[in-house]
């Protein structure tokens, strides 16, 4: 069980130079620190236009600064937006080859297609086409790494011969994982070899039986890239403290107000209607839910908040429905004050990490 | 905290419908054909057509849905109504600025019971034609309505969402926001190329809607039930300070 950091770097209203400029410093030390402390993962979301919800429009800069300042954390670009109006498929090899060798070799390359209307909408990218789009741009990616010189000719690009530079620095390339967010993505992680990295929150027994149709795919899957990258993460909220109570009251309120900003945010099924984001169920059918405004959303199941003794507790039930690490997004809104994020940190590598056996190593490229 | 509407919020106005009686059960309509144009609107300027107690989404969007009834307790009815989509809280919800209905006592029926902002028009159709399906409102020898879904191609109705309603209406003397919720079993379902030869965004209470970006038109076949209202929202303070349950 290894255990990462996952950055949405959510920046509350209103807005200035110095707040956004705090909050990526603030971000940044959280990384600079999890790294000392033996955290194995720094994710960074890829988005665009969510006002509030997330400013990480750019995170191979943050991550190459956190590779800069770190030594032997892994960073993860946790995704690139594989939608050509997006990320140009050349520039995505690029970049994450320049982030592999300024980061000597620490890059998880992950990839996905976004789900929002903001964002698909904003670039004019058309919804029905994404799951397309990244499935031929995943298997495009690798080649451009490992050939020495590369050209395609499919259906969202094409290029003639051109050597893509610079190769990345791990041997054959990164590690590819793929966001999983709707029912059945985990299927296409495990088709295309690819690592599933959990976005959502499930409870144990539908991420075990999520868990367990990967690990029965990827035996005969058929690699995007030049290895199987057979892992599974999920995703989680972290906050620890000596007192029970208070790490409940404080991880509830940080739970609470990620869900807050995530409720907000309009989805490519809200406007859009397409097979490519019928995330809701099979069924043409909707019940009225039973929330009427005011009502505390439940805690989604499984939450690592409250004192070290329940958060080994949690982690070893998530643990044991087959998942290889779980990400803790550790703020949103700077709801918690930094200092009480540091030490959340702190205790949780102190009291929770001895718990459970990691291995920083387990995750490079392919060995 | 995400942006709130702006709209003036005057507790003596006594411009919103009225209700007579919430609506306190379920009424289920058999057979509901619905065409729904979606479009970006310019987001500064559509703020101030959602009161307080919602957030405007962002990108700011109108819904204009229009539903024809085949049959209902009060007759068959065609229903023409544009919405300012938002949040109440953390719920999907469209403001509805203005609606026109071709059935009088259905305008009674949902200014009554949901105070919904309904006046009757000369004409209000939803018509399926070879090459699309159309849409058209008629008041007062002006057009106010005239859309077209071209091009139709089948989805699945499962790809289609319907969001409730929030209306702006003045319940036991106090303005308030009353929800009209909606269940739905879909049968049928396209997607289409959206146009206009007439739109009067004025005439629905819009005037300060500006599109910008039209987004595909749906059309699906289904089943509706209006739902009975649970709660209402104090319009002047964020909606998870303000909902009062309805017994």
């Amino acid at each position: 069980m290894r255990f990462g950091v996952f950055f949405e770097i959510s920046i509350p209203r209103p807005w200035s130079p110095e707040v956004e400029s705090k909050v990526y410093d603030n971000c940044i030390e959280q990384a600079v620190l999890a790294d000392e402390l033996g955290f194995n993962h720094v994710w960074a979301v890829e988005h665009h236009f969510l006002e509030e919800y997330s400013h990480c429009s750019a995170p191979e800069i943050f991550l190459a600064t956190v590779a800069a300042k770190t030594k032997n954390i892994r960073v993860g670009h946790g995704i690139n937006v594989c939608v050509p109006e997006i990320n140009h498929p050349i520039r995505i090899a690029e970049r994450s080859a320049v982030l592999d060798l300024v980061s000597h070799g620490r890059l998880d390359v992950g990839t996905g297609r976004s789900a929002t209307w903001t964002e698909l909408g904003g670039f004019r990218a058309n919804p029905d086409t994404t799951k397309a789009t990244w499935a031929e741009i995943v298997r495009a990616i690798p080649k451009m790494w490992t050939q020495e010189r590369y050209s395609h000719d499919g259906v969202c690009f094409s290029m003639p011969e051109r050597a893509v530079l610079p190769k990345p620095y791990q041997t054959p390339h990164p590690p590819l994982w793929v966001a999983v967010t709707s029912p059945g993505t985990e299927i296409d992680a495990a088709e295309h070899g690819m690592g599933a990295l959990g976005l959502t929150f499930n409870d144990y027994a539908e991420q075990e039986r999520r868990v367990n149709a990967y690990r029965k795919i990827i035996k005969t899957c058929e690699p995007a890239g030049s290895f199987v990258n057979d892992q599974v993460a999920s995703v989680n909220f972290l906050y620890c403290h000596e007192d029970a109570a208070t790490g409940a009251a404080t991880g509830q309120r940080l739970i609470g107000t990620f869900g807050y900003l995530a409720s907000q945010l309009v989805s490519a099924r809200e406007v859009y209607a397409s097979p490519s984001y019928a995330s809701f169920g099979l069924l043409p059918q909707v019940r009225r839910g039973s929330n009427v405004p005011g009502d505390a959303p439940p805690l989604p199941p499984g939450m690592a908040i409250g004192d070290p003794k329940q958060i080994i507790a949690t982690l070893k039930a998530w643990e044991s429905t087959g998942v290889d690490c779980v990400n803790f997004l550790l703020n949103a809104m700077e709801t918690v004050p930094q200092a009480e994020v540091l030490a959340s940190l702190r205790l949780f590598a102190k009291e929770v990490m001895p718990a459970f056996k990691t291995d920083r190593k387990h995750s490079s490229a392919a060995e | 905290m995400p942006i709130f509407g702006s709209l003036t919020v005057d507790p003596k106005s006594h411009k919103q419908p009225r209700v007579k009686a919430l609506a306190k059960e379920a009424v289920a309509i058999e057979k509901v054909e619905t065409l729904t144009f979606t479009f970006e609107v310019k987001a500064q300027p559509s703020f101030a057509l959602v009161p307080p107690a919602l957030h405007p989404s962002l990108p700011s969007y109108c819904s204009l849905k229009v539903r024809k009834h085949y049959d209902s307790p009060v007759g068959a009815f065609t229903i023409a109504e544009l919405c300012m989509n938002a949040r109440a809280s953390s719920i999907y919800t469209g403001f509805c600025l203005g609606a026109f209905t071709d059935n009088a006592k259905a305008a009674e029926w949902l200014r009554d019971a949901y105070g919904a902002p309904v006046e009757t028009a000369d004409k209000v159709t939803l018509v399926k034609r070879h090459y699309g399906i159309e849409a058209r409102v008629e008041k007062g020898g002006e057009i106010i309505l005239d859309g077209l879904l071209s091009m139709p191609g089948f989805i699945s109705g499962s790809d289609v969402l319907y969001t409730p309603n929030l209306n702006y209406a003045e319940v036991d003397g106090a303005l308030k926001l009353v929800p009209e919720e909606f269940e739905y079993a879909i049968k049928d379902a396209k997607r289409g190329v959206a146009t206009f030869r007439a739109l009067n965004l004025a005439a629905f209470g819009g005037a300060a809607a500006f599109p910008t970006n039209h987004l595909p038109a749906t059309f699906t076949a289904s089943s509706l039930s209006y739902m009975e209202v649970r709660y209402v929202l104090d319009p002047g303070v964020p909606a998870f300070m303000g909902a009062t349950k309805v017994a």
